[in-house]
This record gives C-alpha cells, structure tokens and sequence, in this order.
C-alpha cells in the first residue's frame, strides 16, 4: 500500500502540473516497476480535423504498479476535449518470458468511452496485446499488436479495434520516456473498415516507487 | 443514428457567389467517439432569394481526393440557389476513401434531425449524392447503402467493380466531363459507362469543378474560369431538375460568366441567424430562427431557373 499511496501522490504533483499523461502501454509495457507515464497524443480522430488546419491533442494520466514478480496492474484516463470523450482504461500485463534481452508478454484490459459533448454515450469492452521487447530498460523498443471489441449505448456496434503497436523508450534515473505509434483499423458490422493511426509522446517517472 | 453536437451559423455576407444562400457548419457523432464537420448551405429564408420557403431536397457532396470542401464553395452555392440543402462533410484529410461511410451518415443526420433543428426543413427521403473526381468514384462504391434519389458525378470514373451497381440505379445517374480534363478522360468514361450517361463540357479541366485556376497541359484551349463554371452549372441544374442534359455542351457564345441563376448577385446578408449551438439549443429555438418555415412548404422547383439550359 506504500508503494500505491506514493505513486497516486505522484499522480497529483503530475495532474497539478497539467502534464499531458496517459498509460495506454503497449502489450510489453509490464517490464518497468510502478511508474507514472504521460504523454501528449495525436488521436486518429483528430486527423478528421486535418482540412481545417490543426490537429486536436488528447491528455491523460496513468499509473502502472507491480502486482507481482512479472506481473503488474495499470489504469488510466485519456481525454480529449475536441472530440468530448474520456477513455478510461484498465490493464493487466504479464511478462510471459524472463526478462532477457528479448521478452515477450501479454496485456488484457478493459476500455471505456465516456461520451460527454452532445447526447451522452458511453462503450465497454474487452483488449488484449501480445508483444516483444527488445534491450534494455535505459533503451527499448517495444512491438506488439492490439485487438478489442467495444459495444455501446447508441449504434451498439460493436466495434473492434485491431493495432499494430511499436514504442520506442529510454529509462534513466527513474525517469522515462518514449514515443509509440499505432496504425491499425476498426472493423464494425455494416461499416466500412476505417483506419486509424496515432502517434504519442510519453513522459513518467518511477521515482515514486519504493524499492 | 449519428447524433449533433453543435452547428454554428457562418453566413459570409458576401458569400462565394452572392446567392441568398445561408450557411451553416454542424460537428455530427459518428464511428462512436469521432466528430464529422458537415459544412450545409441553403436556401436563405428571404423573399429576395426567389426560392420560397419550405422542404428541400438534399444533397450531398464528396470532395475529390485532397481538396478542401471549401474550394467548391461556388459550385455548393449555385447548388443550394437552386433549392437545395447541401451538405459536404469533411473527410479525413479531405479523401472521401478514408471515410466512406460518411454519406451514410449524412443522410442518417438529414433523416434524424437533430434536436428539431433541421425537422421540416430536409427532405431526407430525396437525396442526392455528388460527388467530384475520387469523391464520384466513392460514391459509386456507397451507392447502395442509402436510398438515393439522384447520383451526379463530377469528373469520375468508377471503378470497374461498381459499375454493375451504377446499372442497377434505377433513378436518374449522370456524369459530367471536361474536355481538358488530363486526370479523367472522357472517352474512358464514355467508353465506361455509355454516352448516355456522360455530359462532355468544352474545354473544362478537372481543377475547374472545384476552385479552377492553373493550366491544361492536355488541352490547348482550357476555358476560363468564368466560361468553365457556367458550363458545369447550368448543365448540372438540368440534372437536378429532372431535364433533357445533352451528350456535349459548349459555351454560349457572348455569354460567358452567366451565372445561370436570377438571385446570384443579390445580398445574401439577410440570411437569418441558422443555427444557434445544438448543444444547448431546445427544438423550438432552433427551427424558430434557424431556417425556412416548415409550415409554409412549397416544391423547390419553383425556385428561379433563369439558367436552366
């Protein structure tokens, strides 16, 4: 419990500083101790702003905790304010080799979308992620892919993401950093495949954690 | 059914052409969590306009691969003189392929209105769908996923997959061709679809359906701008008016920049305010002041066809 008490403590000082934070992690991400991780993203979706000029970022805040040896939990929420939709989100990774200089593991997670500009609407669901990380904690790159599917209140859907992942990060003296780029589609019945692509930026630290 | 979330009244008192012609943009829900922004322009609720108020016909229109919705401002604009609502959403980077299923969602918006804003004042049982280059070819593509009442081509060619359904279109389908355009050539068109169903207009390059300018390297005589326009609206009005359109047009002789349309050139600073944010409005603020009354339907057709070819 110490160990979470400080980490959310951590969270405050990031939230108070108006970080941009998220812990949308790719399927490996379960290879660090508990940290908080931000990030300021290009959402797919603002690319529909692309013919008017500008792109519209989102924000989040992230916690990611060790649970266990090779185990660990995180959950995160994601805003974005030109769109009106918070995604909050849960994850469980699980390293599914030692940690070597090439480690695989697995990620299942829940997503929500919380609709709040317009008619409210909301959509849940079920991830999963399969990745391999290759080096060393100071340098990594991670590349995984994503699957889910999300039902939802109006137009049930359901729709069902699929990403290809890659993320490449740095740790040093706690403190990390990395960029991840996702490209994939959206597939959902009586609708056109769409793409999607996002690229991010991400900044956390571990400084909080105890060990 | 694709949900408002706001629209905004951006009536330029200028306007693209002077029409009494009123504009509006909504940000629409769709895919779930993504935003659309529909551009719509109509007929103003003034009297100079020519056009009487009541329930218009919609269309709505795919731009081609890259260009900004914007660009077709004066093509929309003789659109919606002629008693129309038009409405062109904004694809992912502005490509109609990216986002195919935006007409549908279009139509779904026309045929839900949001919050009364547009109740009575859409017909959302007859739409057009138009579209220019790659957005003429997509529309081909979505063709059958809404009931549309017409499909106008600017520039395309389908894809030999979507021909089939072209043929099976049962209402009126046409294609508009210039004969200085280097990226479609006519005569694949032609050869494509049937002179029937193709309109070939003397010296139009393909950049002239939307914002013109530049040059034609296929063609020693490319008409001017003001030539071009004429050309393709006053074609494109028979059309959407259910008349005879011809195999080939050429341009009048003398009469160039004819904009075709009686009430082009009149003030369109009395349009009313459109529509005020959906996301706060209640139903009777917004058809209250937003658009055309609703009681007083007249059959757009009425409206003045002082170009009609």
């Amino acid at each position: 419990m110490t160990s979470l008490r400080r980490s959310w403590a951590g969270l405050i000082v990031m939230a108070a500083a108006s970080w941009a934070a998220s812990s949308l992690r790719v399927p490996v991400a379960c290879a660090s101790p508990s940290d908080v991780v931000g990030r300021a993203a290009e959402q797919s979706t603002a690319t529909l702003h692309y013919g008017q000029g500008f792109y519209a970022p989102t924000y989040g805040l992230g916690l990611e905790m060790a649970v266990a040896p090779q185990r660990s939990a995180a959950v995160d929420w994601e805003l974005s304010p030109a769109s009106g939709v918070l995604t909050p989100r849960a994850s469980y990774h699980v390293q599914l080799t030692a940690p070597r200089l090439v480690t695989v593991a697995a990620t299942f997670g829940v997503t929500m979308a919380l609709v709040y500009r317009g008619p409210l609407n909301a959509g849940f669901g079920p991830r999963v992620g399969l990745g391999v990380a290759i080096g060393r904690e100071w340098l990594r790159l991670d590349l995984g892919a994503q699957a889910g599917g999300e039902l939802f209140v109006h137009e049930i859907g359901p729709r069902a993401p699929v990403r290809a992942v890659s993320t490449l990060r740095t740790s040093v003296a706690g403190f990390t950093a990395g960029v991840t780029v996702r490209a994939g589609y959206d597939f959902e019945l009586d609708r056109y495949t769409l793409p999607r692509f996002e690229a991010l930026a991400f900044i956390g630290t571990s400084a909080f954690d105890e060990r | 059914m694709p949900t408002p979330v706001e629209g905004n009244n951006i009536t330029s008192p200028d306007g693209m052409t002077g029409a009494h012609v009123a504009h509006a943009q909504f940000k629409t829900r769709i895919n779930h969590t993504d935003l659309l922004t529909l551009d719509m322009a109509f007929p103003a609720k003034s009297e100079a306009s020519g056009v009487p108020a009541g329930r218009y016909p919609a269309v709505v229109f795919l731009q081609d691969e890259g260009v900004s919705p914007s660009s077709y401002a004066w093509l929309i604009d003789h659109v919606a003189a002629w008693g129309f609502f038009v409405a062109t959403p904004h694809h992912v980077r502005d490509t109609a392929r990216f986002a195919p299923d935006d007409a549908a969602y279009v139509v779904d918006f026309f045929n839900s209105p949001p919050m009364g804003l547009l109740q009575g004042n859409v017909d959302g049982t007859e739409v057009t769908l138009m579209g220019h280059g790659d957005g003429g070819r997509i529309g081909a593509k979505v063709l059958g996923d809404r009931p549309y009442a017409r499909f106008a081509m600017l520039g395309a060619l389908p894809d030999p997959g979507d021909r089939a359904r072209l043929a099976a279109f049962a209402n009126p389908w046409h294609d508009f061709l210039g004969t200085a355009d280097c990226k479609i050539l006519a005569a694949d068109v032609i050869g494509a679809l049937g002179a029937e169903h193709v309109t070939t207009l003397e010296g139009v390059t393909h950049e002239q359906f939307a914002a013109g300018g530049g040059s034609s390297p296929c063609s020693a005589m490319p008409a001017d701008d003001a030539t071009a326009r004429d050309l393709i609206q006053r074609n494109l009005k028979a059309f959407m008016k259910d008349l005879p359109v011809e195999a080939a047009s050429q341009p009048d002789a003398g009469d160039t920049a004819d904009t075709g349309d009686a009430q082009l050139g009149a003030d369109a600073a009395d349009a009313p305010p459109i529509v005020p944010d959906a996301g706060d409005a209640s139903p009777s603020q917004a058809s209250d002041s937003s658009l055309p009354d609703a009681g007083d339907a007249s059959p757009p057709d009425a409206a003045s066809d002082g170009g009609a070819p």
